[in-house]
């Protein structure tokens, strides 16, 4: 059953996914022909003639225009799919679909996992569509600059300094990345116990009450796991930096990731009890 | 005739209710109702706007919690295993408008092992549903009928239809309530809930007057007809004259 609604999830949600992610490939090609133009009008020639050449001026000028306007652009494409996932998750739940959802023969778990997983997979899809148009138009921008070789050295010796700064330990990276898994599966697991606390709460303005309760749960959360993390390794840390500064960073990750766990937990449990024991569909 | 030393098997009505209360900050919505509904009936859960009729029905169908009481679909509490033999009808058309029709039909294909695939097909057909059409594109009504459509192709034990033909013209009135007559199993219980009594009085087997949350009478339909030399219709507006 799990299964089947995550097929009807992902259905749902392709249907503002994909022209979601089409646009970010459109803009991804005016991108890249932005980057084109002003850095194949930005030569060293054309600068040094740049007085008399008012049209290179010119196409610098929107070329990098569109470049910034494309960015923004980008970046919001990344925020529209986070928050039409997050209305997906409300239409679904609380609103006239919620009749469908909460009368298919599946358990509140599995309706909770379903739409974590698609959230977390259309995200993905998101994520990356956001880098590969990134690479394209840096890739672009250093091919047509013709300094593709030199940017490869320079990003080796970034790389290179990056590693030793990480003390030549993967673990690190590997702390990290978990972290940030962590923490998006957590904040989109307040979200959804957030939309269905506001649901239960109040009988009008449902949607007004979620994106309160977000600002309220938020708050509550944060200053919780603030003084858990200081309590549990606020002193520890100060001492291990002094001797270590990895080993403190590590256990700095450490204690985050079993923070963000115990809080992506806690809010599904709760979700899952509210959705079985105190939904009102009024 | 049954061994003594067997233990006789009573079946589980298919609706009990005791004690169901629903309140609100301020209202009963449903007021400690005790109730219990035979297998195999069609009964009219029948009261003006505002009695509880919805509300007794999303708590049948698991889509509200009560206040305190008891409820049991055919023997169980209201859950993940009672919908896969329970039908429901909201009052309010619940798929995403931009699902075609073949999509909810699949959707319910995917979902309900009792779903009759074949009856839906023909259901629609007859009423001259477009099997590709987007649900944005039909009328009112037309959603309407596609979802009782797929809600009466389940060969389910209990059906829970709350305002089923409020909706529709009165010309599609009878077909439906054809509909829901001829698509039915024999021992299949359907709660039907409505206030337009005069419409729906001649396939009820029983009947539940429901007012200001409380269970105002119950019973068989053709009994107290022929008890009070009534129609339902009749004493419907009488007992809820004031209401």
């Amino acid at each position: 059953m799990l299964l089947k609604l995550f097929k009807y999830d992902f259905k749902a949600s392709a249907r503002f996914g994909v022209p979601l992610l089409i646009a970010i490939a459109a803009m991804t090609v005016l991108g890249c022909i932005s980057t084109a133009v002003t850095v194949g009008n930005a030569g060293a020639e054309s600068f040094e003639t740049a007085t008399n050449a008012p049209f290179e001026e010119m196409l610098i000028f929107f070329g990098m225009g569109g470049l910034v306007l494309i960015s923004f652009a980008l970046a919001g494409a990344a925020a529209v799919m986070s928050v039409l996932l997050v209305v997906q998750f409300y239409r679904s739940t609380v609103s006239d679909e919620a009749y469908l959802t909460f009368t298919l023969p599946v358990t509140s778990a599995q309706i909770l996992w379903s739409k974590l997983f698609n959230t977390v997979v259309w995200s993905l899809f998101a994520g990356l569509a956001l880098f590969l148009a990134g690479a394209a138009i840096l890739g672009t921008g250093i091919t047509m600059a013709g300094v593709a070789e030199d940017f490869v050295n320079t990003f080796g010796e970034l790389f290179a300094f990056l590693h030793s700064m990480i003390g030549q330990s993967g673990l690190t990276v590997f702390l990290c990345c978990i972290l940030g898994a962590a923490a998006f599966v957590s904040s989109y697991l307040m979200v959804f116990m957030a939309i269905t606390f506001g649901s239960v709460i109040v009988r009008k303005h449902k949607a007004l009450a979620a994106v309160a309760m977000i600002f309220v749960i938020n708050f509550i959360t944060s200053g919780i796991t603030s003084v858990m993390q200081f309590v549990l390794l606020g002193d520890f840390t100060i001492k291990s930096v002094m001797y270590d500064g990895m080993f403190a960073l590590n256990n700095f990750l450490v204690s985050s990731i079993v923070l963000y766990a115990a809080t992506a937990v806690i809010y599904f449990l709760v979700t899952r009890y509210m959705m079985e024991k105190k939904l009102n569909l009024d | 005739m049954n061994d003594m030393n067997e233990p006789m098997y009573t079946p589980a009505p298919a609706i009990a209710c005791y004690g169901l209360t629903k309140a609100y900050p301020g209202a009963f919505a449903l007021n400690g109702i005790d109730l219990e509904l035979p297998r195999g009936k069609i009964i009219g859960l029948l009261g003006p706007n505002g009695s509880g009729k919805s509300t007794l029905v999303k708590i049948l169908a698991g889509l509200l919690q009560p206040t305190s009481g008891t409820v049991l679909v055919d023997g169980l509490a209201p859950g993940a295993e009672t919908k896969s033999f329970v039908s429901y009808l909201p009052e309010r058309t619940y798929f995403d408008p931009a699902m075609r029709v073949s999509g909810c039909v699949r959707m319910f294909s995917d979902f309900y092992a009792d779903f009759d695939r074949e009856r839906a097909l023909s259901l629609l057909a007859v009423l001259g549903v477009p099997y590709t059409a987007k649900l944005k594109t039909l009328s009112k009504g037309t959603r309407e009928k596609v979802q009782l459509v797929l809600v009466m192709s389940r060969r389910a034990r209990l059906y829970l239809l709350d305002e089923p033909i409020g909706g529709v013209d009165p010309a599609a009135r009878d077909y439906i309530l054809n509909t829901i007559l001829t698509n039915r199993d024999p021992d299949a219980t359907i709660l039907l809930s409505t206030h337009l009594i005069r419409d729906v009085e001649d396939i009820l087997d029983g009947f539940v007057f429901l007012g200001g949350g409380q269970v105002i009478v119950s019973g068989d339909a053709a009994e107290a007809r022929a008890r009070h030399g009534k129609t339902l219709d009749e004493m419907f507006r009488e007992v809820f004259r004031c209401y």
